[in-house]
């Protein structure tokens, strides 16, 4: 039967302190990512809207060999991280009000609808060969 | 704490003449910890997902409120699309069938 090692709370602790730490940093930075410095423009204010998403992982691990005569042991870690923006719109504050003016990303367009087209080609052509056949 | 989130956050006032505009953003988030305990050694890993996307400009000045809603086309052109890829060959099917049964009679 394997010995049992008393639970050591490094990995927990480093683990909810780095998730903390992330969180805490993320929310504030969220709105601020969100919506871009304000850029003066004659009478308007012009500001940019992105959408914004973030990834991270992390993974840790803590090994001794038991079976060694002096005891052996290590530590690793590593760790991913990803952020991704896209533009959303443009909001423009003008003195008479605000004017929100959104931003059509082509490409992103251009393969949605290509994909759909592909998926709709596909069925169109089994569905013929299956009223024909 | 692991699981799904949602938060509607609101972020600095920017002061536009005696208008005061808010912006809002809704914040999604994911996170996953696990802690593997064995007889040679411990192991922890976790994974952090957040989508911060803008929802509305609020606009304050002379006492009235006013939502200016931020909508974002590409995502509803998706989702139209997504939608759409899923009802077509469910209409295709029910008119194949119908079709079918039709010829037969």
């Amino acid at each position: 039967m394997s010995e049992q090692i008393p639970a050591n709370p490094l990995i927990e602790n480093t683990l909810n302190e780095f998730f903390a730490v992330f969180e805490r940093a993320q929310s504030s930075a969220s709105i601020d990512n969100v919506y871009g410095e304000p850029i003066t423009y004659g009478d308007s204010v012009v500001v940019p809207i992105a959408s914004i998403s973030q990834f991270f992982g992390v993974g840790l691990g803590v090994g001794t060999d038991q079976h060694a005569d002096q005891q052996d042991g290590g530590l690793g870690g590593g760790g991913t991280a990803r952020v991704k923006a896209r533009p959303v719109a443009l909001a423009e504050i003008m003195p008479e009000g605000v004017d929100v003016h959104p931003i059509i990303d082509e490409n992103r367009a251009l393969t949605a609808g290509l994909l759909f087209a592909a998926w709709a080609v596909f069925w169109a052509a089994r569905t013929l060969i299956k009223l024909f056949k | 704490m692991n699981g799904l989130r949602r938060e509607t956050i609101q972020g600095r006032p920017l002061r536009v003449g005696d208008r005061e505009i808010v912006p809002e953003a809704e914040v999604w988030s994911v996170q996953t910890k696990q802690i593997g305990l064995k007889a040679d050694g411990l192991s922890g890993g976790g994974v952090w997902w957040s989508w911060a996307r803008p929802t509305a400009l609020i606009e304050r000045g002379s006492g009235v409120e006013r939502r200016v809603q931020i909508t974002d086309v590409n995502l509803h052109l998706e989702i139209v699309l997504l939608i759409a890829a899923l009802v077509l060959p469910v209409v295709l099917t029910i008119f194949t069938r119908w079709a079918n049964r039709s010829s037969a009679a």
